[in-house]
């Protein structure tokens, strides 16, 4: 999620206003639709990759060589590169280390943009792998039509922007993945072109902490985010609604069934990552949030767990910077059959912030155990939905959560912490491994 | 005889004009100007507009791209049609368009010299159909 469109200086603006005009009319192929790869005669086979007695010693010599189908078999060691496989020649190829404990298939990329991207190739395969040192992604697909990224960790320590990301791209997987310490999120889907029929993607079993944001959505479509924890992120997932990318806003997601919990990282006060000047702009990001809708259409929130968020669990908001104003509001999202504060044992600073703005958003079945935002619950319309409170703005409540974002000051770190409500956390266990709550990165 | 003298001296004014001019662009020097990539646009100050739109330069001189180094994954590729005269115009291959290409390159740069006038249009591809200029090369 880029921050300079939705919320720097007016140059900026300008700047990708002139972008959006310029896009108009510009037509280049989209994911998935050049011409069919040619299979290998024979059949796929499988390409090995190892340090010393293959016959590829690199992951890139062995992708140049496979052809559509094959797998690139990557063997335990450390590979410095950055690996690129472009184009759908490549179409279904598998790049396979180590699933089992990706940590031993360590791809160091320095100096390189990205472990692993792959651009214009479908149904590519990346598993078993661990990525640090890039400056951009660790790994990446990129105008595709199916992705199955899994059983990936993704480090951004350093300058790593996004740690597993796919953009315009159609439908894939992103599963068992591990992301962290990266400057914009540890998983980020964007751009999903409108479909007619839409390949959803699925967000499931993954766990992102010590990012900005936990996951980014930015015009993301037909995403389900199911079964997974985002923990100890400034934010913890924001799908959003920006002008510097296309296909505004998110629609059609899905967010079930996850743990979210702890999103009170306060970056400003030290990161083991750059934090770069889009994501620093003037108006900040409302750290300690477990879930913000930042403008989106048709989303369900449902049986998620919201806890220990310091600002709030969830918050749904219109994007009021966006350009597109037909794209800018909040319409019938559902936020139903949450529980908020586990028990009672780890609060959040206040379990639901909703103004009131759009139309058709609705809530049901959530167990709250901290106020609302507003206090009375008066916007919090019973599901389906009531037309009669469609556009029934509750002022004093925008205007509190604006606050949020417009009174920190970056040269202050703790002024963004100034509007949080703590508690004490109960204890945390996730796969029998004690984790504790992150607040001040300390090296 | 007067008007002989007269049509000679603008005769004389014409070709030193003419010179002039001649010498003044044999002797102009190449420029390069420096085009910033970034999220998700392509600038210059010369640019119109200034974001994902058009520089017009001469033949000979030189655009450097230079990439953010923070951000998100920017490349650059030529589109057909490709300019007459282009290396490879009519090679239907991607061989055509490495003449005119970079991968992302965070923090760095990319130094293009256009020596075929035309009219270029280029794009990322990470970005295709938002993130895109024009290159209008004039003799």
């Amino acid at each position: 999620m880029r921050l300079t469109t939705a919320l720097s200086a007016a140059a900026a603006v300008a700047l990708l206003a002139a972008s959006a005009t310029s896009a108009a009319g510009a037509t280049y192929p989209g994911p998935g639709e050049p011409s069919k790869p040619a299979p290998r005669p024979g059949g796929a086979t499988t390409l090995k990759v190892c340090k010393s007695g293959c016959a590829y010693k690199t992951i890139q010599s062995g992708v140049n060589a496979a052809k559509s189908g094959d797998t690139v078999k990557v063997a335990d060691g450390t590979y410095r590169e950055g690996v690129k496989v472009t184009g759908h020649k490549y179409d279904n190829l598998k790049i396979v280390g180590n699933v089992s404990n990706p940590l031993l298939v360590k791809i160091i990329a320095s100096g390189k943009a990205n472990g692993i991207e792959a651009n214009g190739a479908d149904n590519v395969t990346m598993s078993g792998m661990y990525a640090e040192k890039y400056k951009r992604n660790g790994f990446f697909a990129v105008n595709v039509s199916g992705y199955t990224l899994t059983h990936l960790v993704a480090n951004g320590t350093g300058q790593g922007v996004y740690g597993i990301y796919a953009f315009n791209s159609k439908g894939g997987t992103i599963s068992y993945c591990e992301a962290y310490y990266n400057s914009d999120s540890g998983i980020y889907i964007g751009q999903t072109p409108p479909q007619s029929k839409p390949k959803r993607s699925i967000v499931r079993n993954v766990k992102s902490w010590g990012n900005v944001l936990g996951f980014s959505g930015t015009n993301m479509k037909y995403v389900t985010i199911t079964k997974s924890y985002w923990y100890n992120n400034g934010l913890g997932i924001v799908p959003n609604a920006l002008d510097s990318e296309k296909y505004a806003p998110p629609e059609e997601n899905v967010i079930s069934d996850n743990d979210i919990f702890w999103n009170n990282y306060n970056y400003y006060a030290g990161a083991p990552f750059v934090l770069h000047p889009e994501a620093t702009g003037e108006i900040t990001y409302p750290v300690g949030t477990g879930l913000l809708l930042f403008g989106s259409k048709t989303t369900r929130v449902e049986g998620n767990r919201f806890f220990g968020n310091f600002l709030m669990g969830f918050g749904e908001i219109q994007q009021l910077l966006l350009k597109n104003k037909s794209a800018d509001d909040l319409v019938g999202n559902q936020v139903t059959g949450n529980k908020f504060g586990k028990g009672g044992t780890d609060l959040n600073g206040r379990d639901i912030f909703y103004d009131g703005s759009g139309k058709l958003n609705c809530f049901a079945g959530n167990t709250l155990t901290s106020p609302t935002l507003p206090i009375d619950g008066s916007t919090l319309v019973a599901c389906p939905g009531n037309s009669t409170m469609d556009g029934i703005l509750n002022g004093s409540a925008r205007a509190e959560a604006l606050g949020w974002v417009v009174t920190p000051d970056k040269s202050k770190p703790e002024t963004f912490e100034q509007f949080w409500v703590r508690h004490t956390h109960a204890p945390m266990k996730i796969g029998g491994k004690t984790i504790t709550p992150l607040v001040r990165y300390a090296k | 005889m007067r008007v002989k003298v007269i049509a000679t001296i603008c005769a004389t004014v014409v070709l030193v004009a003419a010179a002039t001019t001649a010498i003044a662009q044999a002797v102009r020097s190449p420029k390069t100007t420096v085009v910033n990539v970034a999220d998700n646009f392509y600038s210059a100050p010369a640019m119109r507009p200034v974001a994902n739109g058009t520089l017009s330069i001469r033949l000979g001189d030189s655009l450097k791209w230079k990439w953010a180094e923070f951000g998100d994954s920017h490349d650059l590729r030529i589109k057909r049609p490709l300019p007459k005269g282009y290396p490879g115009r009519n090679d239907k291959t991607k061989r055509a368009y490495r003449g005119l290409y970079s991968a992302d390159n965070p923090g760095g740069s990319y130094l293009y010299k256009f020596n075929v006038a035309g009219t270029y249009k280029l794009y990322c591809s990470f970005h295709s159909g938002e993130m895109v200029m024009t290159v209008r090369v004039a003799k």
